[in-house]
């Protein structure tokens, strides 16, 4: 009997600096077509979706269309993991530093990525502790899982098109030699 | 990863209606999860949300303006985005109605044109995105991890099967289609705030005279018999009394210029410090998982059964620890020590008595403790530096000292400092059990059960790292600790040497992790573990300042999962919950089944105060004096 994964959600609104939405703005142009920038966070593998965004005027209302400036603007991160909250914001401040200071260095109060502590600190207490509906199609599958499993698939195929009509000996080394290349996708 | 469909996501924040919060609130909340939910008649759902957002403000900003109360719904799907409100509008319409029925200016389902306007309308674009596995839609997804699992299923069943079987298996699996996905309920980890670090003032030395002994240095094996005596508080000026007379005799971190014939160190739970009169505030100043106790934080560490525990182990308040020479000497402080603490106003509720092994290994034949980390500070010990790895600051350790991110960790301020959290853990060995599963799996060769059992655990039962020496124990030529623990995972990512999931490759992941081994520092514990007198086991004792980064943390994450290092749900095969496979690495891999061959019999986390803390303590005004219970 398999547990469920348990794949978490975090929502952190934070108060940035006027100049620095700016600064998101120019940033995320070159960053989020940059297969290096991006590189580095889906290298973590532990991401299911990570989303920044700017949140520059209050939601439009029956009483206030469109909403009014925000004073002061807010970054929106949201974002779903596989782990805790607290071992998502330290792996971050570790691995990668220039990152954080690059989404939220000209918020308020962010006290860099270092010490680790701090920023873990930050990221709790910024995010959102309310309540919430959550749902996952596929809530057991962690990233790196997925990845696996996604890999997996059409080599699989491959050996299963191979195997038909093979006897009983030539089957017996084809299975090890697939269980031997695949091993770190099971 | 093929490249397919291009994901697309939609965060909305929607204005709630005047007055219409708690509704919304209540209503989000009690939405059903998982298969039950909503969104999971949108086939296309990777994930949705909906997030009641409490009014914001920041009052340091110039000109403060708040930001009212809101709905953010987001969404990842495989359609367009007009598409999939169409669809939201066709499948949910009910859920929708009642849902954004609370949000200004809701145009309501029946009208999708207004519906899809109206959710643009509010729709705030995100500027930069990461995406784990964006080229995928839900249903490759959940196929391919269903095949994944039926092929683990296989290579488990037919593990050792002769090819005229093998192929028989085979050709009897009907298909491997995938069955359909069973989606459970959402199980998502609460964000709990927590006290705020503070940043230190600076690395100073360890106050030895200050620090109890056997947290930063060990005692040696000399000290081979040990006693743990678990009691609760009956009479809490009597008590209070008793650890004033105590202090003086417990043993420190202090050099010692004559050995003692026996040490005396203790540690108490949060109830303990309460019952003993120790300040409200201070408690409250204790993270929450010291509050909590080790029986209220069984689900996260995997115990599974906590109401099967010894009794007496979990919930005492006091814990005495003895240390001594021999048994003759443990067993007569044992006797002393009951008749004291009866009469110091304590009600003695277990005791477990330990003793090292003539040759040093643990109940299922493995050397011990090899590896330890190295601490930064030369007041730490007079033992000789054999840990692994650069050394690591005190503050990991001991409270009121700088830790590996410059912080001092969260407590009590100045009655913390030199302490240690200590979590005590007994552990019940089925040393039959486990070498009879090395049999079946390893067949009657003891060599090669040996070698089985060794790649589980990552050393040789001598100690020797499968890292260094895959095929031969002793290969090194040395027993030395400082060569035992010389070694790193760099040069083997993919496993062949030390498996992936080995105990002590996830326990000490070194530079697994990452290549400086920096994610691995922030969560060492110093082990003190021996093993149990007269029963097959250990009595698992460690040091650490912060119990959730360090030893839950390990235990919970690294242990009772494997996705930390890309071994999806695995947990480890000692130490985590029975459930999944261990993969041995190789060619071929062998794919061992898990079974439980270590049960944990109870236990408690404690803290171990600096001697000043002590006499405060010893002090304190009892809840009596004070006018309480």
């Amino acid at each position: 009997m398999r547990t469920e994964r348990q794949i978490s959600p975090i929502t952190i609104f934070s108060p940035v600096r006027r100049w620095w939405t700016w600064w998101l703005w120019a940033s995320w142009l070159v960053a989020d077509r940059s297969a290096l920038v991006k590189g580095k966070l889906w290298d973590l593998g532990f991401i299911h979706i990570a989303h920044w965004a700017l949140v520059l005027r209050r939601p439009a209302s029956a009483a206030d269309r469109p909403g009014k400036r925000l004073k002061p603007p807010y970054v929106l991160f949201q974002s779903n993991y596989d782990g805790g909250a607290a071992e998502y914001a330290e792996t971050f401040a570790l691995e990668v530093p220039g990152h954080i200071r690059g989404m939220w260095g000209g918020a308020y109060d962010f006290p860099g990525p270092h010490p680790p502590s701090e920023f873990v600190y930050y990221v709790i207490d910024q995010a959102i502790k309310a309540p919430e509906h959550y749902y996952s199609a596929y809530p057991r599958g962690t990233v790196r899982s997925v990845r696996a499993a996604l890999e997996l698939e059409p080599r699989f195929q491959a050996f299963f098109n191979q195997t038909t009509g093979m006897g009983e000996m030539e089957f017996a080394a084809a299975w090890q030699r697939f269980l031997t290349r695949e091993q770190r996708n099971l | 990863v093929r490249r397919g469909v291009e994901r697309a996501g939609l965060a909305a924040l929607l204005s709630i209606a005047p007055g219409h919060e708690v509704e919304l609130k209540a209503l989000v909340a009690g939405l059903p999860g998982g298969e039950k939910s909503p969104f999971a008649r949108l086939e296309c759902t990777h994930f949705a949300r909906l997030v009641v957002l409490p009014p914001l403000s920041y009052p340091a900003a110039t000109k403060p303006d708040n930001l009212p109360a809101c709905l953010l719904f987001a969404s990842e799907f495989d359609i367009s985005l007009a598409g999939y409100l169409d669809l939201l509008c066709a499948r949910m319409p009910e859920h929708a109605d009642s849902i954004f029925g609370h949000c200004s200016g809701y145009p309501g389902v029946s009208a999708p044109r207004d519906f899809r306007r109206w959710m643009l309308e509010h729709r705030v674009k995100a500027g930069f995105s990461v995406h784990g596995n964006a080229h995928a839609t839900v249903d490759r997804i959940q196929r391919s991890l269903a095949l994944r699992e039926q092929l683990i299923e296989f290579a488990m069943k037919t593990r050792g099967a002769d090819p005229a079987t093998l192929l028989q298996s085979w050709k009897k699996k009907k298909s491997w289609t995938v069955p359909p996905t069973r989606i459970p309920a959402y199980v998502g980890r609460p964000i709990e705030p927590g006290p705020a670090p503070t940043p230190s003032g600076g690395a100073t030395p360890v106050r030895q005279d200050d620090l109890q002994g056997n947290i930063l240095c060990g005692y040696g094996k000399k000290y081979g018999h040990g006693l743990y005596v678990f009691a609760t508080v009956v009479d809490p000026e009597a008590a209070a009394a008793w650890i004033g007379a105590q202090v003086a005799s417990v043993t420190t971190a202090r050099p010692w210029a004559h050995p003692p014939p026996d040490t005396l160190n203790l540690a108490f739970t949060c109830e303990g410090l309460g019952q003993l009169g120790v300040d409200e505030e201070i408690l409250r100043s204790f993270p929450a998982e010291f509050r909590d106790g080790m029986e209220a934080r069984a689900d996260r560490l995997g115990d599974t059964d906590p109401h099967r525990w010894e009794d007496g182990l979990a919930g005492a308040h006091v814990l005495v620890t003895v240390m001594a020479r021999s048994a003759a000497a443990r067993d007569r402080r044992l006797l002393e020590l009951e008749e004291a603490l009866r009469a110091g106003g304590f009600s003695v509720t277990a005791h477990q008595k330990t003793a090292f092994n003539a040759d040093g290994h643990e109940p299922f034949g493995f050397r011990d403790g090899i590896s330890q980390p190295p601490i930064r500070d030369p007041n730490a010990g007079p033992t000789r530096r054999d840990g692994d790895g650069e050394p690591i600051r005190p503050g990991e350790f001991v409270l009121g000292y700088d830790d590996e991110g410059g912080c001092l960790a969260v407590g009590p301020g100045e009655f913390g400092r030199n302490g240690s959290y200590m979590v005590v853990r007994k552990l019940l060995q089925d040393v039959d059990g486990f070498w009879s599963f090395m049999r079946k799996q390893a067949g009657p060769d003891r060599g090669r059960q040996e070698w089985l059992a060794s790649k589980i655990v990552g050393r040789w039962p001598d100690g020797t790292p499968m890292a260094l020496s895959p095929d031969l124990p002793g290969a090194l030529g040395s027993d030395d600790r400082g060569a035992l623990n010389d070694f790193d995972y760099a040069d083997d990512g993919k496993g062949l040497r030390c498996p992936i999931g080995a105990h002590i490759r996830r326990t000490n992941p070194r530079d697994a992790l990452d290549r400086h081994g920096r994610l691995s520092r922030r969560h060492r514990i110093i082990r003190r573990g021996m093993p149990l007198e007269r029963e097959s086991g250990l009595m698992f004792v460690c040091f650490q300042a912060s119990i959730e980064r360090q030893f839950e943390f390990v235990q919970a994450l690294w242990c009772g999962d494997g996705n930390a290092f890309g071994l999806g749900d695995d947990p480890d095969f000692l130490v985590g919950p029975a459930r999944g496979k261990m993969t041995v690495q190789g060619i071929p891999p062998t794919l061992l089944p898990l079974t439980r061959f270590v049960k944990m019999r109870g236990g408690d986390y404690f803290f171990a105060p600096g001697i000043a803390a002590l006499r405060t303590i010893a002090s304190s005004p009892s809840p009596s004096m004070l006018g309480g219970e």
